[in-house]
């Protein structure tokens, strides 16, 4: 599944791969799940190696040295207060946490999907293999773009015209869907 | 005077073996000046394939697509090299100028300046096999007809000549010839009801054109990104079904004189699907393939429901794009093509 994510796996197995994920809800989720990772970290922002030491080291001088104080009051102050207290936080903590999600499950999952979609936090449902009904305006659009991109690839002679005009509908593509 | 009754009537004789071979020249001559006419048009076009596509050329591009009913423009500055390199610089539309777009044949770099990065495309490398293939399927499809052997294009002499369409419901083309390099100048396809679909034409030329390999290579700089392909794209090209898709419900072979000729994987809105593309050498048909519901109780309003033989299809209509869409075995099949709709279901029904 990464070499497909890759885009490295040839072209035989991919288009197998492709044709069992269509008929494979599990394999499918799997490979949803192993992109948004993917994106996730493409997405994270990598730090300056040097600020970000810099800021490291700050940051362990400061809490070494708050952790030095807190040693202190620790023992200035009683120790059993300060242990029930912080469970008692840890705990409300976790409660709270709890009935966030259960809230969330409840009030946010989109009505009527009948188990076959993820929701998600913005209220759209995440839609399995198994395509619903007729295909969706985007669909179509998403389809009559690529259908016109491999059409160019296909005609005979001619290779810089059809790569010019390949571009252009890249171009386009990529416009519409912001992708990059 | 019996003497001269025989000549005469010699002379009738002759005269009407004369009439009757002069009726079969013209009656066998025609035809054949016909065909020299045609073979003119034929050598050209193919000549344009082959010779032409080789010269160098630097000019200014225009080019115009159909998209949802709408005519959009772009302009380029273009340098073409040989065996497909080129590099283009669009100026129009506004949102792309300053865009680059470089390939050496293989691979496609694009510059886009307002991301700052250079975006590489692998591209399937044209075989002269499947350029003969091609070339075929259009003969075997189209009628290659001669216009005008003294047109212009680019203010250059041009050879123009059509392809129409031997099957009702496509496209016809109009291609402009260089007479002097075979280089095509001018490409104009027009749907059926006349409207221009879509065209590429140079102006400004320079042909032939000195051009070095630095011309088609992208910018080297540390201050510009350098990213892969966006999308996961992989394409077979195949006139067969291969053995683990024949369960696929398909076959090869379609009506209108298509033929199978590349199986893609490819995601719809995140979703994989096989797109199985057909060709009669210029006009294509999609066939996108996903798992599908195996009955639908209602369409929605954008859809016509359809009884087309003893089979219920969807049809979806965009201006010049129509799509079709029907289920069995629990897979969905959509059909998307510049075909019009009576010419869509024909092949559909015999796929079907």
């Amino acid at each position: 599944m990464c070499d497909y994510i890759d885009g490295t796996l040839d072209a035989e197995n991919t288009i197998a791969l492709t044709t069992h994920l269509d008929l494979c809800p599990d394999c499918c989720k799997e490979l949803s799940e192993l992109k948004q990772t993917i994106a996730l970290v493409k997405k994270t922002d990598v730090p300056d190696p040097t600020v970000a030491i810099a800021r490291a080291r700050a940051s362990l001088h400061g809490a070494s040295a708050a952790m030095a104080d807190a040693s202190l009051q620790i023992f200035k102050t009683k120790r059993t207060w300060n242990t029930n207290l912080m469970r008692s936080a840890f705990a409300s903590c976790a409660v709270a946490a709890t009935c966030l999600f259960l809230v969330y499950r409840t009030t946010l999952r989109e009505p009527g999907s009948g188990g076959n979609g993820i929701s998600r936090p913005d209220g759209l449902v995440q839609q399995t293999t198994v395509r619903h009904g007729l295909p969706t305006s985007n669909e179509l659009d998403e389809m009559v773009t690529l259908h016109a991109i491999h059409s160019l690839t296909v005609s005979p002679g001619e290779a810089g015209l059809q790569e010019e005009a390949l571009a252009e509908a890249n171009s386009r593509l990529s416009d519409r869907t912001g992708v990059r | 005077m019996k003497a001269s009754f025989f000549t005469l009537t010699e002379m009738v004789i002759v005269s009407a073996a004369t009439a009757a071979v002069t009726v079969l020249l013209l009656a066998c001559g025609r035809p054949t000046a016909a065909d020299t006419v045609s073979d003119i048009a034929t050598q050209t076009w193919r000549k344009s394939l082959t010779v032409g596509a080789d010269v160098p050329m630097r000019a200014e591009m225009k080019m115009s697509q159909r998209h949802h009913g709408k005519t959009y423009y772009s302009t380029a500055h273009i340098v073409q090299g040989s065996r497909g390199r080129f590099r283009m610089e669009y100026v129009l539309p506004v949102e792309a100028r300053g865009r680059i777009v470089f390939s050496d044949g293989k691979t496609n770099w694009q510059y886009e300046p307002k991301r700052n990065v250079v975006e590489r495309t692998d591209l399937i490398v044209m075989s002269e096999l499947r350029d003969r293939d091609s070339m075929s399927l259009i003969e075997a499809n189209y009628r290659i007809e001669l216009v005008d052997s003294k047109g212009s294009a680019g203010a250059r002499p041009a050879t123009v000549i059509d392809l129409i369409p031997k099957h009702a419901g496509k496209s016809r083309q109009r291609r402009w010839i260089d007479r002097q390099t075979c280089k095509t100048l001018r490409i104009e396809t027009h749907y059926t009801d006349g409207i221009l679909a879509s065209m590429v034409s140079y102006d400004q030329t320079e042909l032939p054109a000195a051009v070095a390999d630095a011309d088609f290579q992208p910018m080297r700089s540390d201050k510009v990104r350098s990213v892969g392909p966006s999308q996961i794209m992989t394409s077979l090209m195949t006139h067969t079904i291969p053995a683990k898709f024949s369960d696929i419900g398909l076959k090869p072979t379609a009506a209108l004189g298509f033929q199978l000729v590349e199986i893609s994987a490819s995601e719809i809105e995140g979703a994989p699907a096989s797109q199985l593309l057909y060709s009669d050498g210029i006009e294509t048909v999609s066939i996108f393939v996903q798992s599908g519901d195996s009955a639908l109780s209602a369409a929605p309003q954008t859809w016509k429901q359809l009884r087309v033989g003893n089979h219920t299809v969807y049809e979806n209509v965009d201006h010049h794009v129509y799509a079709l869409t029907w289920l069995k075995n629990g897979r969905r099949y959509t059909a998307i093509s510049h075909l019009t709709h009576e010419a869509l279901q024909q092949l559909v029904v015999d796929q079907m």
